[in-house]
């Protein structure tokens, strides 16, 4: 087995695991795999997830906890993002970048994260 | 409110059959030299003054005291028909009507004049009004529909119909009494109707019949002729866009008809080698077609079967290919409808007669991307479709002279293919991927009934008071709707008439338009137990006057609708995504609209068309979107004006023009940036910040749809030669030349607005663009009737 180290990019990341239903966000950035905890049933649970192809190296993964608050920003930069762009026949219905800031425009919010380095049919613990 | 309004229509039907009247005269309208029949005729006896419109089988049902009478008919282009008749009992009195009109005869005293007429928010098109507009060369029934109040067709390029601030899947288009989902070709050139087959068209903004149902906003009504009883006829056009031949004629002289017609745009035929050559590796190709056909069947004066057919889709193709390299790909996309419809129409006595109806239409669309390199093949393949299946009857029964009673109901099946996702990886021939994502199958029953009461209390007072009582079933929920129709029509004679409608609509489907995508793309989807039927409530209030005995129509309307319980897909949203699609949308807005609208139109002579203006609101309020607060639907536009000016220069020469005028409709631009933290999606390597702040820019947006695009306005012409000669078997034929210019003055009229920096450099400053639509474009076509 190599040693991780080596980014490999292009890994497209899915579930379909009923635990953790994607928010969609695939389609503006298939690095990213969006979910929300409140299927979860107990303080531990174990979730499966697949890449796009197989892995015969070690590589990089983050695992992020996010607030609520950064969730919805996080989530709602890529679509605002996104929709920025046209092409030929139209625009993108424009849709705003979340804030939680009153009478101004940003975000206040915390998250936490880990860096792991993973191999193939590993599993992961992530508190 | 069901039961009081059953108990009234018992009181007011007791009452009105003590007072039945001794004689009826029913029968057929046709048209003398075709035996086809004629929708929309008015017929009427005096001295009486009794007159009743031909229905669209062309049966007509008088109610009358006096035995001695003189029975008058008329329509539009036709010589008037007048005889006295003496009775002696009920009548069963078909009338033929000889094509041709001079002038001079214009007064046609049994022309039923508006004021009478029992519609609000209607209006009745012929097909040879349609094919006298320019257009893009094509004359085109949708495209004349948007010259009309309270109808408009979006930006250039759009291929919707918006009516009285509604969206285009609140639009209930029904071919022959059968629905049909998918109307508009790519990019809204053309309709799928092509008006060589179409007798007749209404189109309902208001004052909904209760015979109507299963849409909010609008009812489309095209019935398609039934073909030539007595002799073999044909027509054939060639276009610059698209090519086009009809097909009519008896299969048993005066009892069986045919007409078939088809239609093919040969775009692709230019455009897929043009872009072969423009591009190394790519070319694309785009086509459409039409098929109609039916088949007209009368047993006897008192059955007909009739059976109706269409199919039409569109294609379209992205070809890439780099043959050195072995990499090939292909993108395929196709979408269209079927549709068929066997149709029994029964006259059970002078005062009573029958539809039943048995349908199935299906509307689908599919794409699917093709990728080869070496020996690796992708395949993606997308597809989403809905069916319908279904049993309907609809009677109508004179019961006396001032009553009419219509009922009917039915039964249709319908299932959706929400979305089905089939991808897969060939490697060396061996199949190394597959993923299968497929939403199940939702299926519905949607049940109606409905009745409507027709009464004309005194000269001067009449209405029509209905009930809809609908179900819709879907996954073990029903969806029931009581929904009440009521029209009114105060004739002051000379002073007008006022009119007052008011109605409540159902719709248990949707129709999902992804924005986005390469191109347009329609997805219907049923209500679920999650989402629930559109609702909406219109009110309206109409004057009405003729002028110079009907050759002048006026009409004012006022109209205020509600609706509710809308979805919008959410914004970004792309159309293949892993979701629900429920996940995909916004569910419970409200809409509201209100308008005025003017319509004066000149009926006949060698000058006809029409000036409509339409003021209008339309808002929508969705609570997840522009912060809960109400903002401007896409396309509401403050004034729309059009006019439509239809001249015969010489005996063989047409002139026509329009000219439209509407406020600029709303779009999302942003006013301000700022610097934003933005989440690295990417990582480069496992020491990279997860965010980066002060790099990129966030946009601000005041509102949804706070701005204002230009105003649009657009002169279309056309010119119409016509010869007629006698072909070598000396047939009569009539060619015709038509040279029509669309934006004629090469107008620049707005499609959306962007961001942009000159050429595209990162370092110049950002300049507002606009993307406009269609320039002046000439167009020609040659047809031949024989």
């Amino acid at each position: 087995m190599e040693k991780p180290g080596k980014y490999s990019p292009g890994y497209y990341w899915g579930s379909d695991d009923p635990i953790i239903v994607g928010e969609g966000l695939e389609y503006y950035n298939p690095f990213l795999f969006m979910f929300r905890d409140i299927a979860f049933s107990s303080q531990t649970e174990k979730v499966e997830l697949y890449v796009s192809k197989d892995i015969k190296s070690a590589y990089w993964i983050r695992f992020f906890h996010f607030s609520p608050e950064s969730f919805q920003y996080v989530k709602s930069w890529f679509i605002h993002d996104y929709t920025q762009d046209y092409d030929f026949w139209e625009v993108y219905e424009p849709q705003p970048l979340y804030s939680n800031i009153e009478n101004g425009y940003g975000i206040f919010a915390g998250y936490s994260m880990q860096l792991y380095e993973v191999y193939p049919d590993s599993t992961l613990t992530f508190e | 409110m069901v039961r009081n309004f059953c108990i009234l229509s018992l009181i007011m039907m007791s009452v009105l059959a003590y007072g039945q009247q001794k004689f009826t005269i029913s029968g057929l309208v046709r048209d003398k030299s075709t035996a086809e029949p004629l929708i929309g005729a008015n017929v009427l006896v005096s001295p009486d003054g009794s007159g009743s419109g031909t229905d669209a089988y062309g049966f007509y049902s008088i109610v009358t005291e006096q035995p001695a009478v003189e029975l008058k008919a008329s329509y539009v282009g036709y010589k008037p028909f007048q005889q006295a008749l003496n009775l002696t009992g009920d009548l069963r009195f078909d009338i033929l009507l000889k094509p041709g009109l001079e002038l001079a005869e214009v007064e046609v005293t049994a022309a039923q004049p508006l004021e009478k007429r029992l519609e609000l928010g209607m209006t009745e098109l012929t097909a040879a009004q349609v094919k006298q507009l320019p257009m893009f060369g094509e004359p085109d029934v949708l495209k004349t529909m948007q010259l009309l109040p309270g109808v408009q067709g979006g930006a250039d390029g759009r291929s919707g119909l918006y009516v009285r601030g509604g969206s285009p899947d609140q639009n209930l288009f029904m071919l022959d009494g059968t629905p049909i989902y998918y109307v508009n070709h790519l990019g809204g050139f053309v309709s799928v109707f092509h008006p060589d087959i179409l007798k007749n068209i209404k189109l309902y903004k208001g004052g909904f019949p209760a015979r109507f149902g299963g849409r909010l906003s609008s009812v489309v009504d095209l019935r398609m002729k039934e073909g030539n009883k007595k002799e073999f006829h044909g027509s054939y056009g060639i276009g610059l866009i698209s090519g086009d031949v009809t097909l009519e004629g008896p299969i048993k002289t005066d009892k069986t008809s045919f007409i078939v017609s088809a239609r093919r745009v040969w775009a692709d035929l230019l455009l897929r080698p043009v872009t072969k050559i423009a591009f190394k590796h790519a070319s694309m190709g785009y086509n459409f077609y039409d098929f109609f056909g039916k088949i007209s069947h009368e047993a006897d004066a008192q059955n007909r079967f009739y059976l109706s057919l269409y199919g039409g889709d569109d294609r379209l193709g992205f070809f890439y290919n780099i043959r050195e390299d072995k990499i090939r790909s292909n993108a395929r996309y196709i979408w269209g409808n079927i549709l068929s419809t066997l149709r029994w129409n029964h006259i059970y006595n002078s005062r009573t007669n029958s539809d039943v109806t048995l349908f199935y239409t299906r509307y689908r669309y599919k794409n699917n991307l093709f990728i080869k390199d070496g020996d690796i093949k992708g395949n993606n393949l997308y597809a989403t479709g809905v069916n319908d299946f279904g049993l309907k009857a609809d009677y109508n029964w004179r019961l006396a002279k001032n009553y009419t009673a219509r009922f009917g109901g039915g039964v249709s099946g319908n299932w959706f293919v929400p979305g089905k996702i089939n991808n897969s990886i060939t490697e060396n021939g061996k199949k190394t991927a597959e993923t299968i994502g497929s939403q199940n199958r939702t299926n519905a029953l949607n049940t109606y009934v409905y009745a409507e009461n027709e009464f004309a209390l005194f000269k001067w007072f009449s209405f029509n008071a209905g009930m809809r009582l609908a179900n819709f079933r879907v996954g073990g929920k029903n969806y029931f709707s009581a929904e009440p129709r009521f029209l009114s029509n105060f004739n002051f004679g000379k002073a007008g008439a006022i009119k007052f409608g008011y109605t409540h609509m159902m719709q248990p489907v949707h129709m999902l338009t992804y924005s986005g995508t390469a191109f347009p793309t329609d997805i219907w989807l049923p209500s679920t137990p999650e989402i629930p039927p559109g609702l909406s409530t219109q009110v309206s209030i109409g004057y009405s006057k003729s002028f110079r005995n009907g050759e002048y129509e006026m009409n004012v309307e006022l109209y205020k609708k509600k609706m509710k319980q809308l979805v919008d897909v959410k914004g970004g949203v792309p159309l293949v995504n892993s979701l629900p699609w429920e996940q995909n949308v916004e569910k419970n807005g409200t809409g509201k609209s209100k308008g005025f609208e003017f319509f004066l139109q000149k009926k006949y002579g060698s000058t006809t068309g029409w000036i409509s203006y339409t003021w209008s609101k339309a808002d929508r309020l969705f609570k997840y979107l522009n912060n809960g607060k109400p903002y401007p639907f896409k396309y509401d536009r403050r004034h729309d004006f059009s006019i439509v000016f239809n001249q015969e220069l010489y005996r063989n020469v047409d002139f026509s023009a329009t000219w439209v005028y509407g406020s600029g409709y709303p779009t999302t631009l942003y006013n301000g940036v700022y610097r934003a933290i933005q989440p690295n999606g990417y990582v480069q390597s496992p020491y990279d910040e997860p965010f980066e702040i002060g790099y990129h820019e966030a946009a601000l947006y005041p509102g949804k749809n706070w701005l204002r695009m230009r105003d649009y306005h657009r002169l279309d012409l056309g010119f119409k030669f016509r010869k007629e000669r006698k072909s070598r078997k000396g047939r009569k034929q009539e060619r015709t030349w038509t040279l029509g210019v669309y934006n004629a003055y090469n107008r620049q009229n707005a499609v959306f607005y962007y961001f942009s920096t000159e050429y595209g450099q990162i370092n110049e400053p950002v300049k507002l663009f606009q993307q406009s639509g269609f320039p002046i474009i000439p167009s020609i076509k040659y047809s031949v009737r024989f």
